[in-house]
């Protein structure tokens, strides 16, 4: 097992009073797995990956458990709910790579893509810059962006979206971490960009041995992607299980009604 | 990048002509103006200035004249001070204003930037709550204010500084402290505020994502977004520090052009006054395009 | 584009609200605002109410009392100036030209720089572009200077002195108010307005500045501050007031003169202007942040 939820909860201190996102969730990932996180926006699954990685707002207030497995056989887990900062900063972009929803202003606009891609090679791989530069630019042919030896020297504002995305790939599997957590990666984008952009995450991470854990609104994209599935409403896991028995036989109204709202050509 | 400096050079022609004719039409317009003659002065200084502005001549030519003398940097006699130009006093007084105002927009941002960042990371703490009320100290209390209060307390009760003068460099620390005092709490304000939002953008959870260091985050993904208001900033701030010094030079006793420009204001040395109001209307207009091809060098997004 | 950060950081703070009850219920919990108003309302009292409550006036000179530091043996609360003149009704009677002039102004500057800043966003266009950039024109130059040229020219007045500075202090205004013009211009409601047979200036009036009230009072109550500073600054040169009228600004050039025998001259008139400046700066900093809690 590479990662172990249990009783995840999220609450946020507000102007208003404290106002609870994710109530209790709890479930695991193997290595190499993809498992899907579905639920409309507000359902807390955002929360919860950014839980994970330590990134929430100073507000939010985790209790639970989140235990990432050992790199190395027989050393402990890591405990993620509550972690030093160090010891998330050697987990974040190394071990758990994260690419999210608007690849618009994910990229920071000030900075040309090698300096943002060679940086993290630099601060988990400890390469030099040089070798950084390769590597990265190697990444970038990877997910398929055309001239990447010369692109790598652009600025974000140069690329299209889904061109941003692509860069986003190829930083977060930069350093070959064992859990990619995708956010809404295709939301944003062009409908004929969508399956390009998955495409590449599928095939990279069958490559690497990655494990995915994608959060999307959107089943169809689970279907495709995923051999499990989470279920996701207003902070409540209320469905969990293989592909086939959530979308053939679930368990939750909530989820026969998420199915019966995906358009059939058939109608 | 040249075309794009062509380009803005191109936008500070009508500032600087609405400047030159602004001036120009004041000092005509003007009651009791050197021109209208209402005023006794030495015969040589008016005959001078006769000979000098060609006062019989048509006023379109007398207007074109003047252009022609500016576009040499030839601001004429003074009034005030015999047998000597408005050029040598710029000469004479530059240096010393020049250095009071570098300093000060240096201390400035040496104080303003950190300090604003750090009120940003520790929004709505002590840390902040004491960051913005120093600022809004800082932006309250004028100039006019501090330094005597300052020369009062490091000068006259402590011996610590002189109270004014340029005799060393120990003369230049009370004037600059005072006049960065409000640049300094401005970019503090303006580097919180840059900075809160800079801190909410995406782009700063991707860096905390890739495991950065927090050294790395702030120096390399914040700051240099963060840093583009206060960047903007400096055009203004270099009006408001030339406008600052005139206080500070006048209350230290600092032989800079700020003196020079309220000694002539007070006696009424109109080509004293009209000269330096030249002067520092070309040194804004030429630092806005400075700070606006630096605005354009540091974002990437500006298109040429 | 290099923007100016002020207002922009202004006109983000205040983006689209009224002051409705919410904004006045957390106005009312931010204690340093409350304690401001307090404190600014005394001042104004003092100011106002001030010179009637004692027998001496700013300009009569008291020779047995030169240079008294201040007491309440004499009658002289504040002490008296080198020629003996009575320190508190002068900076009373110095704060109500401050006062006055920082109000007035602010007016002025308020008034027009709604009706450009909203004109030039209600229209649009290529007019709105040449208004604009005609501001962006008048931002660079240097405005202190050309104020003293003219008062160098022209003489020293109060009038000329509201004008000059009415003149500079409208360029944030118009800037602000346009932006938020633009962005009121889209709403629907608005829309619907004009596609019922409204005319411009109607939808201005009912629509634009309503909406821009809240921002309107955030601006006021800085731009007093401002006012007031450079009223100040051209008194302190002595360029503002002429004796023996006063204001703040010629009270401290006065107490700078003779810090060394006098501090008191140079300090309660500066205790004076500094209190007020904060006072208005946090009054308006209070507003800004109660009409956008998000900020805060």
């Amino acid at each position: 097992m590479l990662l172990d939820v249990q009783n995840l909860k999220i609450d946020f201190e507000t102007h208003a009073g404290r106002v609870d996102a994710v109530h209790d969730l709890s479930f695991s990932i193997d290595r190499g797995e993809a498992v899907g996180i579905v639920g409309e926006s507000g359902s807390g699954k955002s929360q919860s990956v950014l839980a994970l990685m330590g990134l929430l707002a100073g507000n939010a207030r985790v209790s639970g458990s989140a235990k990432l497995a050992s790199a190395q056989a027989g050393e402990p887990s890591i405990e993620l709910v509550g972690a030093k900062p160090r010891v998330l900063r050697r987990v974040r972009g190394a071990r758990i790579a994260m690419i999210f929803q608007d690849p618009m202003t994910a990229l920071n606009p000030h900075l040309k893509i090698s300096t943002q891609m060679i940086e993290l090679l630099r601060t988990h791989r400890g390469m030099g810059r040089r070798e950084a530069m390769k590597a990265a630019i190697e990444m970038m042919e990877a997910v398929r962006i055309p001239e990447a030896a010369r692109r790598i020297k652009y600025y974000p504002h140069q690329f299209s979206g889904g061109m941003r995305q692509r860069v986003m790939i190829a930083m977060a599997l930069s350093c070959e971490p064992e859990l990619l957590i995708a956010d809404e990666p295709t939301t944003a984008l062009d409908v004929t960009v969508q399956d390009e952009i998955l495409d590449v995450i599928a095939e990279l991470r069958e490559r690497t041995n990655t494990a995915l854990l994608l959060i999307t609104h959107d089943l169809g994209v689970v279907a495709g992607q995923c051999s499990r599935a989470l279920v996701m409403r207003a902070g409540d896991l209320v469905e969990h299980g293989s592909i086939d028995k959530v979308f053939n036989a679930p368990e939750a109204e909530y989820t026969r009604d998420l199915l019966a709202a995906i358009p059939r050509l058939e109608g | 990048m040249l075309a794009y400096t062509i380009k803005r050079l191109l936008g500070a022609i009508p500032t600087l002509f609405i400047l030159l004719t602004l001036s120009f039409i004041l000092v005509h317009a003007a009651p009791g103006s050197p021109f209208s003659m209402a005023r006794e002065m030495p015969p040589e200084v008016k005959a001078n200035l006769e000979a000098k502005y060609h006062l019989d001549e048509p006023i379109y030519e007398q207007y074109g004249r003047y252009l022609l003398n500016i576009a040499h940097f030839d601001f004429g006699p003074s009034y005030q001070y015999k047998d000597t130009t408005v050029n040598d006093l710029i000469a004479e007084g530059f240096p010393v204003s020049l250095t009071i105002g570098g300093f000060a927009l240096l201390l400035a941002l040496v104080l303003g930037v950190p300090l604003g960042m750090l009120a940003a990371v520790r929004q709505n703490r002590i840390t902040d709550y004491l960051c913005s009320a120093i600022a809004l100290g800082g932006i309250s209390m004028p100039s006019f204010v501090i330094a005597p209060l300052l020369i009062l307390w490091a000068a006259v009760y402590n011996d610590w500084l002189p109270a004014g003068g340029v005799d060393s460099w120990q003369s230049y620390i009370l004037p600059v402290i005072t006049l960065a005092a409000m640049f300094t709490a401005y970019i503090l304000r303006i580097m919180r505020a840059s900075t809160i939002e800079v801190l909410r953008s995406n782009f700063v959870r991707t860096a905390r994502a890739k495991g950065l260091s927090t050294a790395r985050v702030y120096g390399v993904h914040i700051l240099p977004a963060a840093i583009l208001p206060v960047v903007s900033y400096l055009g203004p701030a270099a009006a408001a520090i030339l406008t600052g010094s005139v206080v500070i030079e006048e209350i230290f006793g600092m032989p800079g052009i700020g003196r020079f420009f309220v000694n002539g204001a007070l006696n009424r040395d109109y080509t004293l006054v009209l000269g330096i109001t030249l002067f520092y209307g070309l040194i804004v207009i030429a630092f806005n395009l400075v700070v606006d091809l630096i605005y354009g060098w540091l974002d990437p997004r500006v298109t040429y | 584009m290099a923007k100016s950060t002020q207002q922009e950081a202004m006109e983000k703070a205040v983006k689209g609200n009224s002051l409705g009850r919410d904004a006045m219920r957390r106005l009312a919990a931010n204690k340093a605002a409350i304690a401001s108003i307090a404190v600014l309302g005394l001042v104004v009292l003092m100011v106002i109410v001030g010179p009637w409550l004692t027998p001496n006036n700013y300009y009569s000179q008291d020779y047995d009392a030169i240079w008294q530091a201040p007491t309440l043996a004499h009658g002289h609360i504040f002490g008296t100036d080198s020629v003996g003149r009575d320190l508190f009704v002068r900076t009373m009677v110095g704060g109500r030209i401050s006062l006055m002039v920082g109000i007035v102004t602010a007016f002025v500057s308020l008034l027009i720089g709604v009706a450009y800043g909203a004109t030039a966003g209600f229209i649009g266009g290529r007019i709105d572009g040449f208004m604009m950039r005609t501001v962006d024109i008048l931002y660079a130059l240097p405005f202190m200077f050309l104020v003293i040229l003219m008062v160098v020219f022209f003489g020293q007045s109060l009038f000329l002195m509201f004008l000059a500075i009415g003149a500079v202090s409208w360029l944030d205004m118009a800037r602000i108010v346009r932006g938020q013009t633009l962005t009121i211009k889209q709403q629907p409601y608005v829309e619907a307005a004009r596609m019922a047979g409204a005319s411009g200036t109607a939808i201005i009036v009912r629509h634009i500045v309503p909406n821009l009230l809240g921002l309107i009072v955030v601006y006021v109550t800085l731009t007093i501050p401002q006012v007031i500073l450079f009223e100040s600054f051209l008194s302190f040169l002595g360029l503002g007031v002429q004796e023996p009228m006063t204001s703040w600004g010629a009270l401290i050039n006065d107490g700078v003169g003779e810090m060394g025998r006098a501090p008191w001259l140079l300090v309660i008139p500066s205790i004076f202007l500094a209190v007020t400046l904060f006072c208005f700066n946090f009054i308006g900093d209070g507003l800004r942040d109660a009409l956008d809690p998000n900020d805060r």
